[in-house]
């Protein structure tokens, strides 16, 4: 089979393409009221931020003593200005190869370790169901293989929602500061050496709320949450809101425990 | 956003919604979910396009969101048992279509079945290569990795493919 002929497949597959269900009226709508709701939610985020820092400064005016920069954990809310394209700063290494085996049995460890940390950290979940790890599927791993994910559901409050763990090998173009930014992004900070980045997706019902640790090894952990059982049963019952914190989120991103 | 960049993001939209949509096809091999992809991606373009607008690789910027969220989309694990559930069939229908002979019929199931069957970013890249007809550092540029990385993937991808359709004319002739 030739180049050619794979242009040729590839022609073909589309042939038959159904009739484009698009309104450009529709989209823009759509767009707009999405962006109306995401300031929405970032006016929201200010105020909180403007009673946090209330809250920090008042002691602080009055005398009291702060825990050093250093020690303080990442914040959550360091910017509110339009995002913009960030440059990576994490050097390109040569990712390293892992085996089937060698990312089957790192995930096993991974899995452990999750089933104490979720709890520990989600405090308010209950009903925590543990995904297997795999990448394309659960539980397939191939060599070369260059992530490995597992999701986790829970329940708080009587409604379900999922996180998402993604770990990626070292040196992966993708994600990077720069392609997670290409959108919207909102700086964390640093924890140990390593670049954090937060971003939210909204589409229609669905919100996905992600932070990226970008390791000072180059190796990278992805911690999203849903607004709902991503691994359930489909159709997906969607909630207003979601009741895991960016702060959990960067505990569980920043864990030495996981990572690839 | 302003009327004027409004009009132009329509205009974008309009004239790419097709082929944003043919990719997302190619990609992910059902026609329902490439439409909700590339919805996806014109809405993520949507919220960048005063800074983007202007930018002379506005297409192939497209392009990237739509790779990075058809990727998002394959980890969520009920997606992938949906697509896996599009099982390989054991006949090639060989009916004819209008205008269709049966040796187009063949190739068409056989090489898009058998690129549904390649990891995602071999797929993406054998996608931007052969039906964008990117260079292969436009196709690095999409893909945010160096063009050795392109050329690698592009050479493990057709090996891939040609394994995967011969398997394939395997199973239908056995």
């Amino acid at each position: 089979m030739s180049e050619e002929d794979v242009r040729g497949g590839l022609r073909d597959a589309v042939a038959d393409e159904p009739p484009l269900d698009f309104d450009a009226d529709v989209l823009v709508a759509t767009a707009r009221h999405q962006v109306g709701r995401r300031r929405a939610l970032i006016g929201v985020g200010v105020a909180t931020v403007a009673v946090a820092v209330a809250a920090v400064a008042l002691p602080a005016v009055f005398g009291r003593g702060q825990a050093p920069v250093a020690d303080r954990p990442a914040s959550t809310a360091t910017t509110t200005s339009p995002p913009t394209r960030v440059p990576s700063t994490v050097s390109p290494e040569t990712p390293y190869r892992y085996t089937a085996d060698e990312l089957r049995r790192r995930s096993q460890q991974m899995a452990s370790h999750l089933r104490r940390a979720v709890p520990t950290v989600v405090r308010e979940g209950w009903g925590f169901d543990f995904g297997e790890f795999g990448g394309e599927a659960a539980g397939h791993f191939y060599d070369g293989q260059n992530y490995v994910n597992a999701p986790v559901g829970f329940t708080i409050d009587g409604s379900r929602y999922s996180i998402f763990v993604t770990t990626w090998v070292s040196g992966v173009a993708d994600p990077s500061p720069a392609t997670v930014c290409a959108v919207a992004c909102k700086q964390l900070g640093e924890k140990d050496g390593g670049q954090l980045v937060s971003t939210t997706d909204n589409l229609e019902a669905q919100t996905i709320r992600t932070v990226y640790h970008f390791r000072k090894n180059g190796s990278v952990v992805q911690i999203s949450v849903y607004n709902y059982d991503m691994a359930g049963e489909p159709p997906p019952v969607y909630m207003p809101t979601i009741p895991v914190t960016l702060d959990q989120l960067t505990t569980l991103a920043t864990d030495p425990e996981l990572g690839l | 956003m302003r009327q004027p960049d409004e009009e132009s993001f329509r205009r974008f939209a309009v004239e790419h919604a097709a082929r944003l949509r043919r990719s997302a096809y190619l990609c992910c091999g059902d026609w329902h979910l490439a439409e909700d992809l590339m919805q996806a991606t014109m809405i993520k373009i949507y919220r960048a396009w005063s800074r983007v607008q202007k930018d002379d690789s506005l297409v192939n910027y497209s392009r990237t969101v739509l790779l990075r969220t058809w990727l998002d989309e394959k980890r969520r694990p009920w997606r992938r048992s949906e697509q896996s559930s599009a099982a390989v069939p054991e006949q090639v229908d060989e009916a004819p279509g209008p205008a269709d002979s049966p040796d187009r019929l063949w190739a068409r199931e056989l090489v898009h079945k058998g690129l549904l069957r390649l990891p995602p970013r071999q797929r993406a890249v054998l996608v931007l290569r052969y039906f964008d007809d990117l260079s292969v550092a436009e196709t690095a540029e999409v893909m945010g990795c160096s063009e050795g990385t392109v050329k690698s993937q592009t050479a493990r991808g057709l090996d891939a493919l040609r394994a995967s359709v011969s398997r394939l004319v395997g199973r239908v002739a056995s």
